[in-house]
């Protein structure tokens, strides 16, 4: 009973600090700091992943979000000076009817969200077996075209921001 | 027994979030910082799956599968976006995505 | 091993991709890197033949992919475009600096990404696949690195494409969360248990219509297009207005005919809606432009619109499944074609001719104002040209489906485009060779290729059955029976 007192508060803190962060990282004007809320949002989110009994995927997240995405996004943000100029990308420049648009689309499926109902669980913890079966059994062939993808993206990559031999002499 | 927090509280948190990650990419003008609300949009619908995955009725970790594609998938979005924003930047130092407002028509 | 056997085509694409990849660097740096394209080509050949020769029709991977006649239709489109769209390359990335081997490898990995599209029996394939083919495209629009609209370019393309991305993901999570699986079949038995009475089927199919829509360019969500397509490199213009679009279009018709086809009736009426929209917006806009890339960019939603229309008919059967494969071919050769005939034209940049630059191009190329000419002529709807044929077998069935509105605007669309595309030939073949004309190139290997693109054209406006037949069958596994 106490065990499940403590999983709401947990629960509570953590639904309210991915809210308030995730809110921040849209709200805040400079760059580094908004960053910085996207990485306290990613480790928020390892914490309801654990809630979920889903360790390995946690171990993930932590690793690969606040870890490689964060660290990645920071050295872009460092590379691009930042300008404050008001121009907007399509719709951009109507920012009210975007949020009113958006707020519009976000209280129905709120509503809906929340009716969804517990079924039958999954056994809590212990994921990783499951998961390792399923990765290299049935979804095989999406793994190896998960690693396609890696490598092209890193060809793409390079091939954008490598320099020109002049520049290199 | 029934967990003490409802799947419906994990995925109005997922939806919650996903929202605000498409309120962001809407509104801002920073090509990373729209950049950050994808990933923020993206790990909205992580949340989703994996709650699904571990609480729906659900008889395997397919949800918890499609996550681990979605890191893949995130990390080399990002790797690219990052790229494609530093290579803006060279040509034109300014990566205000609409500063770039050559093309009209 | 028969896993293997079975996914046969797209080992031997990735295969080559790195294989050209690794060539390149063993090549000194200023080394002529034309052969580099045949390469490619052979290398796409070879998997064109493993298709039919290796491949069994059936499942593999525990029933997570499947080979039947959809995946291999859909395979030979995506490989015979992409080798048009190698061929039509090497003279203008020698010309622009950009690097070979590089832009082969990306076009080979984006078209793995499609085949996989094609192949994917669950969401997680899907979604895997229509990132792979989306990513290197994102990539290659910004390949011609020093020029400020190839930057644009690539920056607006990739930003709306993570965009729809993350939309596809979230209806994908729900789609998940409401059926408790991910796979098409056992979605298609949720879904026709539940309907649409609850919210949450709802929220799922809004949010993958629109994240496909994205994809597909569909208004209103098409603002990307035409900067994108613009800014673009020409060769890489060419390609991405075609393959991502056939593969979005196999995306379609994998999950919202084979998955969501219980739910039909709902999604079908807004599919009809979309496509006069975005037909009628895209002929529009295109009317008002005077360069004649950003005329195809927008001609090219348009053409969105009418396979968009095939598919808002499925109720039809397997005719309007044949239809949209039908038109997804011809419309990939011919505006292949036509984005590729802007290359004959050497402009600054990466911006494409204007009208006034075409004048008097029939004077100095005749052969090559030939294959632009039928190009065109293919996208209005003329016979005896693919185009034509490709409009009436989507009016068929749109007609059978009761669209009969869809089918005059469709009908008045067809009019509306001949405006723009016709004075396209006007300016190539009734003006003389003034001070405003543009400069010409004359490639051998453009030449041919886009003569034999332009002969498939005709060929197949002509003798339209022997593909339509083949299309039907490739329509058969989707529609639930």
């Amino acid at each position: 009973m106490t065990f499940d007192f403590l999983e709401m508060v947990l629960f509570a803190i953590l639904a309210i600090a991915i809210v308030g962060a995730g809110a921040a990282v849209v709200l805040v004007g400079r760059i580094t700091s908004a960053a910085l809320f996207m990485a306290f949002t990613f480790l928020c989110m390892a914490g309801m992943f654990l809630l979920l009994g889903a360790e390995t995927i946690a171990a993930f997240q932590v690793l690969i979000y606040v870890g490689a995405i964060t660290v990645l996004i920071l050295y872009g943000v460092m590379f691009t000076p930042q300008g404050s100029r008001d121009y907007g990308l399509f719709f951009q420049k109507q920012t009210p009817w975007a949020i009113v648009f958006v707020a519009f689309l976000a209280v129905p499926v709120m509503v809906f969200a929340s009716s969804f109902q517990d079924g039958r669980p999954l056994a809590r913890g212990g994921d990783l077996v499951p998961l390792a079966t399923s990765l290299f059994g049935d979804f095989a062939y999406p793994f190896e075209v998960a690693s396609v993808l890696l490598l092209a993206a890193l060809v793409g990559a390079i091939v954008l921001v490598k320099r020109d031999d002049e520049e290199i002499r | 027994m029934t967990p003490a927090v409802p799947l419906g509280a994990f995925i109005a948190v997922s939806a919650a979030l996903f929202f605000i990650g498409c309120a962001g990419v809407l509104t801002r003008r920073n090509a990373v910082v729209i950049l950050m609300c994808v990933e923020l949009m993206l790990n909205a619908a992580n949340l989703a799956l994996v709650a699904f995955s571990r609480r729906y009725g659900a008889t395997d970790e397919r949800g918890s599968v499609f996550v681990v594609f979605v890191f893949v998938v995130a990390a080399a979005e990002v790797a690219v976006g990052l790229a494609i924003v530093l290579s803006a930047y060279r040509t034109r130092p300014v990566v205000n995505v609409d500063e770039a407002r050559a093309m009209k028509g | 091993m028969s896993n293997v056997l079975a996914v046969m085509p797209e080992i031997v694409v990735t295969v080559v991709a790195t294989l050209v990849l690794l060539v390149d660097t063993m090549l000194p740096r200023r080394a002529e890197r034309g052969w580099l394209a045949l390469l490619t080509v052979a290398g796409l050949l070879v998997a064109l033949v493993s298709g039919p020769f290796v491949t069994v029709p059936g499942t593999a991977f525990n029933g997570f992919v499947q080979i039947d006649t959809f995946t291999t239709f859909s395979r030979v489109v995506f490989i015979v475009l992409a080798i048009f769209a190698v061929l039509v390359a090497p003279g203008y990335l020698a010309r622009h600096d950009i690097p070979a081997g590089e832009y082969y490898a990306i076009v080979l990995f984006s078209t793995v990404g499609a085949m996989t599209i094609a192949l994917s029996n669950d969401l997680i394939t899907l979604f895997l696949g229509i990132e792979l083919m989306s990513i290197p495209v994102y990539a290659l629009a910004g390949m011609q690195r020093h020029d400020r609209y190839s930057n644009e370019a690539a920056l607006k393309y990739f930003l709306l494409g993570a965009f729809s991305s993350s939309l596809l993901l979230y209806g994908f999570a729900w789609l998940y969360g409401v059926t408790g699986t991910t796979e098409f079949g056992p979605i298609a038995a949720a879904v026709a248990r539940t309907g649409l009475a609850d919210g949450p089927t709802l929220i799922a199919l809004a949010l993958v219509t629109a994240g496909l829509s994205f994809k597909a360019a569909v208004v209103p969500f098409h603002q990307w297009t035409p900067d994108a397509y613009d800014g673009a490199p020409t060769p890489a213009t060419a390609f991405m207005s075609v393959a991502p679009k056939a593969a979005a279009f196999a995306a379609i018709l994998r999950l919202m005919v084979g998955g969501l086809g219980p739910l039909g009736t709902d999604w079908g009426i807004a599919f009809a809606v979309l496509a006069a929209v975005t037909m009628t917006l895209g002929n529009v806009v295109a009317l008002a432009q005077t360069n004649v890339k950003r005329m195809l960019a927008y001609s090219s939603v348009a053409h969105t619109g009418y396979i968009l229309a095939a598919v808002a008919a499925y109720r039809a059967g397997d005719s309007a499944g044949a239809a949209v494969l039908f038109y997804v071919i011809a419309y990939g050769l011919m505006n292949l074609g036509a984005f590729a005939c802007l290359l004959y034209f050497d402009i600054e940049g990466t911006r494409g001719a204007t009208l006034m630059e075409l004048n008097g191009f029939a004077r100095q190329e005749p052969l090559g104002a030939l294959t632009f000419a039928i190009f065109l002529i293919s996208l209005t709807g003329i016979p005896p040209t693919v185009g034509f044929v490709a409009k009436v077998f989507v009016i068929q069935p749109v007609l059978d489906a009761g669209l009969t509105w869809l089918a005059v605007i469709i009908a008045l669309n067809a009019v509306l485009a001949a405006f723009y595309y016709l004075r396209v030939v006007v300016h190539l073949y009734m003006h003389e060779t003034d001070e405003r004309s543009a400069p010409i190139i004359s490639e051998r290997m453009l030449n041919v290729s886009l003569g034999v693109s332009a002969l498939a054209v005709v060929v197949l406006g002509v003798l339209p059955d022997g593909l339509y037949a083949w299309a039907l069958q490739a329509a058969a596994p989707l529609v639930l029976r």
